[in-house]
Order: C-alpha cells, then structure tokens, then sequence
C-alpha cells in the first residue's frame, strides 16, 4: 500500500494554461469589440492598451497557476485519504477511507488532449474535493485502492 | 377516502391563508380576485390526494420499505431499513380528530423527508414505526420502555416567556407590515408633534413587542407543550404538540451532533436546552431535533451521555482557543457588517423591493453575534480526544457543540498567509451532515485530530470483520 506524497501530472499545468487562456480569449473578445467600437465613436485612442492589460492579467494566472501546481499534493493512507494544495491559502483535506462513498473521474476537452482525468471525491454528506492531472491508469488504481475490497 | 381527502385540504387551505390576508391588507381592496386561483388549486390539490392515497401501497420485506404509488406515472421507491435515519409521526388537529397519522421517513439523502405515508390509522403508524427501527433494537439493551425526560408545565411556561419571539413575532407580522395600512400609519405619525410621535411611536412599539411576544409564547405552549423524551430499544422517541402532535424516533447509534445552548434568561433560572443531529431531517424541526428544551443544567452530563455514549463532561479537557481569537471574530465581524451594510444599502434604495427592511436587519444580526463572540472569546474553548470534538462558545447566547470522531467523515484545514509563522489553521469538521468549526486552531492541534479522524478509521477496519457496519 501506498503511503508516499504523490503530486498530480506536471501537464496539468499545460491543460489549465489552456483552459484559462480560453477563458480569457473569450472574455477578450467583447472587450477588444467594445473598445474598438468606443474608439471609432471619438474615445481616446489611447484605450486601445487597455486591451493590454489581459495579457498581463493572464500572465499573473499563469505564474498562480504555476504555484498552485507546485503546492498540490495529496497522500494514501492505510486509512485516509489526505490532499493538501494553496500557494496564497493553505488548503488541507483529511478524508476516513471508508466514509468516502464514491468517485467520479472526469475529463474535459483539454484534459483529454494531454491525456489526464481528475478525480472527484465524495462521501455522503459532501463533495470533498478534486484531485487533478491523474493518468487515467492511476485514477483507475486510485478507485481501486479507495472503493476495492 | 373522505379520510384521505380533509388533511390535504385542511392543508391546502392552511397554504392559502396567508396569500388571503396578505391580498385583504395589502391594500388591493376590489382587486381582480386572481388569489381564488389558490384556493381552487387547494381542492384540486385535495382530490389528486384521493387518487395517490388509493394507488399508493407499501410493505416492509426483507429488510426494506417497499413503497409503490403513482397512477399515471407508477413509482416504486425501496429503502433498507438500514439507511433509514429517523422515523417521524406528525398529527394535525384534523388528523387527530379523526385518528389518523402522516409517518415520515427519513434517510441522508437528499431534503425533505424520502418518504410520506399519510392517513394511517393511529395502531397502523406505531406498528410501522416499530417495524421501521426494529433493525436499530440491539438484544443485549434494556426492553423496558421508560421517559427520560418529561417537561414540567411550569418549565413549559418559563420557556415560552423567555424564549426570544422577535422572528416569530415579525413573521407574524408580515401580512401587516409594508401594505398601505403600514403607509398610511406611517403618514398619519409623521404629521403629528415631535412629542406626540416620540409618544405614539413608543407606545407603538411597546404594544407591538408585548402582542408579538404573547403571540410567539402562545405559539411555543401550542408547540411543545407535552413535551417528553421516551428511551426505548434501539431509538429514542421526542413526543410533543398541543394541537399538531409530532413524534420523532431517532436511532441513537446514528447521532453525529449534539448542541447545548443557554441564553441568559435559562440561565438565571438554571435551564439549558439540548438538540440533536442525525444524517435526517426531523419535519418541521429541520436538520435539528430538539431533545430537551428546559433542562435543569445539573441534568445536562447525563443527557449527554445518553445521546452521546462515552462521552463524559467531566473528562472533556477544556483547551482555550490562541490568544489571536478575538481578532478572528473581529475581521470576521468588520467583513461581514460591510458586507450586509452593502446589501442594506443597495436594497434599501431600490424602492419596489419588497421586504426591504429586511435587509436593514441584517447588519444588526452581524454586529450582534460579533459582540456576543467577542464577549465570549475569553471562555471561548475547545476539547479534543479519542472520542469527540467539542467546540464552547458564545457569552450571551452560550453554545457547546459535541460532534463524535466515529461519525467525522472529513478534516478541513485553511491557513491563511499572515497564519503560517504561528503555524495557526482555521479547521472545518464535517460529519454526514453536520460541522463543527473551529474558527483558529493550533497546527499541533489541528494535526491531533486529524490523527483522531486516522485512528478512528483504523478501529473501524481492524474491527470490520466483526462488526459489519
């Protein structure tokens, strides 16, 4: 049985990257419109860098999400399940084994693309939380070792 | 059947009663009388109850409640007797008068109650409700039924005075407030003298408070008047209610929570109450069941014990909370009175909400439940052992919260970044359904008990085979 620190894929930095640079593009899209269109209507020219400023924004992300990745860590132990991540806020969960009533592993678009699954855990009174960027190899071994004889 | 159908329109017409005297003294006199629409739903309400009543059948077998029902479109619904939670029994005045019982069962999914049986008769509900918490009976337990604890009539009555009614005094009040009525009082004070409002407001005010205080302590006698604690093999049973009976059977093995609380006024005549929680909901009560509700404190250890086996008052090793408490309630207490404060005046402003001044309250809540943590702070405590979480707190309204290290599910821990020198977490225990908070804890003992939670779950593996759960 496994009892080490174990940390999710380093790729899930990539799919996250993905995933918020495609929020923010959507969110570019109007702002970038409306900007345009107040320009063309006599506003100073000078809004036009606004638009600058998501770039940088999604830099800021990026450099978050980096830290976030670097703090997530979670741990099997005989009896529980711990999983612990936050760079800014310090999040620590300890879960009993054999309260946790089921797993869910789930996978968008992106997470796909870079061949990773997460895993949701519940127990019955709650969703307990999210353990990101597994191999699917792993969460099957995971749902294995959780909910297995 | 005539059986079945009264109940659901005494019920319907409960529903209506109150759009009826919100639209009487809403001031929309000659209306278009579109509120008859409810009451006519009411009826028709009343006869599908007929039809479900005559398709529904139910059976306990082999270990379950077989629950089939529907015409249209047939449902059938089986719940193991072991997920069952509690088990409640409610009688209105109707159903009283003509004998018959609405059982509701209850498991942790979901809310409400998974399961409502009405208009059994009275030795049919009791023989199902047997029936349902006969898995819970261990052999090896006492079978002589007894009361543990009966209110007296004088408790009866120092509760319903000294229970604070504002809420129910407001809710109370509601058809009344914010209607032209209220407008046209309102135009009627502001052209009087500056002596004469000062006067007429108070005196408004003083006979508002003494009619809704009445009122709500009325209401507390209706309530629970009859109020008793029956022990019997394998459950607890709560009977209580003047005019609506309720009878709540709760499996004491299932019990995730217990909660003490005192307010000053049960305290200056030595009282405190004690509420309970399972995974279930107890009807009306919510997630809540209130076991007893004027308990002499001398009492209280040994209620305690009895919901909570194992768990001994005087054991508990009382640990006060990091001398940066206070501050904690206080950033807690500024963030959440901006916020409500936004809220008040954001809403306040647009005129057409309405209910507006709810919001107004709200702040006030904040700032009273801040100054009651800060004034508690200092006794503010907490206890950890083997078996339970404890969490004391509160100055005027005085809560201790008792949660067992069998039934936590999950551990939560937060630390801020201003907390990480004195290694300090805030800590989250969750049970099915219940959590208890602890708003600033040490990391040693936040790591203790997360090792309580580990060794807790160890017990259970180690003596699974054994003991199948």
């Amino acid at each position: 049985m496994t009892t080490e620190v174990e940390r999710p894929d380093p790729k899930v930095l990539k799919v996250w990257l993905w995933e918020n640079g495609l929020s923010y593009a959507l969110l570019a899209v109007p702002i970038a419109a409306g900007t345009v269109f107040a320009v063309t209507r006599g506003a100073n020219p000078l809004w036009l860098f606004g638009t600058l400023a998501l770039p940088g924004l999604y830099l800021l992300t990026a450099i978050t999400l980096r830290l976030e990745w670097k703090s997530w860590t979670f741990r099997l132990t005989p009896d529980t399940l711990e999983m612990s991540h936050g760079w800014l806020f310090r999040k620590r969960r300890v879960v009993a084994r054999d309260r946790i009533q089921h797993l869910d592993v789930t996978s968008g678009p992106f997470d796909r693309r870079f061949g990773l699954v997460h895993v949701v855990v519940h127990t019955a009174g709650a969703t307990v939380g999210k353990i990101p960027g597994l191999k699917p190899e792993r969460a099957e071994r995971l749902r294995e070792e959780l909910l297995g004889p | 059947m005539i059986v079945a159908f009264l109940p659901k329109l005494a019920e319907a017409l409960r529903a209506v009663l109150p759009v009826f005297a919100i639209s009487l003294f809403g001031g929309r006199n000659g209306g278009d009388r579109t509120e008859l629409i409810v009451p006519l739903l009411g009826v028709l309400g009343g006869f599908g109850a007929i039809g479900a009543y005559v398709t529904t059948r139910f059976e306990v077998a082999d270990a379950q409640i077989v629950h089939r029902s529907g015409w249209i479109m047939r449902r059938d619904r089986r719940i193991p007797l072991a997920q069952i939670q509690n088990v409640n029994l409610r009688q209105g005045l109707l159903e009283r008068l003509l004998k018959v019982v609405t059982v509701e069962v209850e498991t942790a999914a979901g809310k409400g109650a998974e399961l409502r049986l009405s208009v059994l008769s009275e030795p049919e509900a009791e023989r199902l409700r047997v029936e349902l918490m006969a898995e819970a009976a261990h052999p090896h337990e006492a079978t002589r039924d007894e009361d543990v604890y009966r209110m007296t009539t004088a408790d009866l009555w120092l509760g319903a005075v000294t229970e604070h009614h504002a809420v129910a005094f407001l809710f109370s009040a509601l058809p009344f407030l914010g209607g032209a009525r209220l407008l046209a009082a309102t135009a009627f004070w502001s052209h009087l003298p500056l002596l004469a409002r000062i006067v007429v407001g108070g005196l408004a005010a003083i006979l508002g408070l003494a009619a809704g205080w009445t009122f709500g302590a009325v209401q507390y006698v209706l309530r629970y008047g009859g109020f008793t604690v029956r022990r019997e093999p394998g459950t607890t049973r709560v009977v209580y209610g003047l005019l609506t009976k309720v009878q709540v059977a709760i499996r004491p093995a299932r019990i995730e929570y217990a909660l003490v609380t005192s307010t000053p006024w049960q305290r200056l005549v030595g009282r405190e109450a004690l509420s309970v929680g399972t995974a279930g909901a107890f009807g009306d009560q919510g997630r809540i069941a209130k076991l007893a509700l004027m308990m002499p404190r001398a009492a209280t250890p040994a209620a305690l014990a009895a919901v909570l086996p194992g768990l001994d008052l005087g054991r508990l090793a009382w640990r006060p909370f990091p001398t940066r408490y206070p501050l904690v309630i206080l950033a807690r207490g500024v963030l959440g009175l901006l916020f409500t404060s936004a809220l008040a005046a954001l809403f306040y402003q647009a005129r057409g909400v309405p209910l507006r001044w709810i919001f107004v309250v709200l702040p006030f809540v904040v700032l009273g439940s801040t100054i009651d943590r800060l004034a508690g702070a200092r006794k503010a405590a907490y206890a950890v052992d083997e078996g339970f979480l404890a969490v004391r707190q509160g100055f005027f309204r005085r809560r201790t919260e008792f949660m067992p290290m069998a039934r936590l599910e999950v551990v939560m821990l937060e630390q801020a970044p201003w907390w990480r020198r004195g290694d300090y977490f805030s800590l989250v225990s969750k049970a099915m359904v219940h959590a208890v908070g602890l708003p600033i804890v040490p990391g040693s003992a936040a790591r203790e008990i997360e090792r309580t939670v580990e060794d807790a779950a160890r017990r259970r593996r180690e003596s699974a085979v054994l003991l199948p759960d």
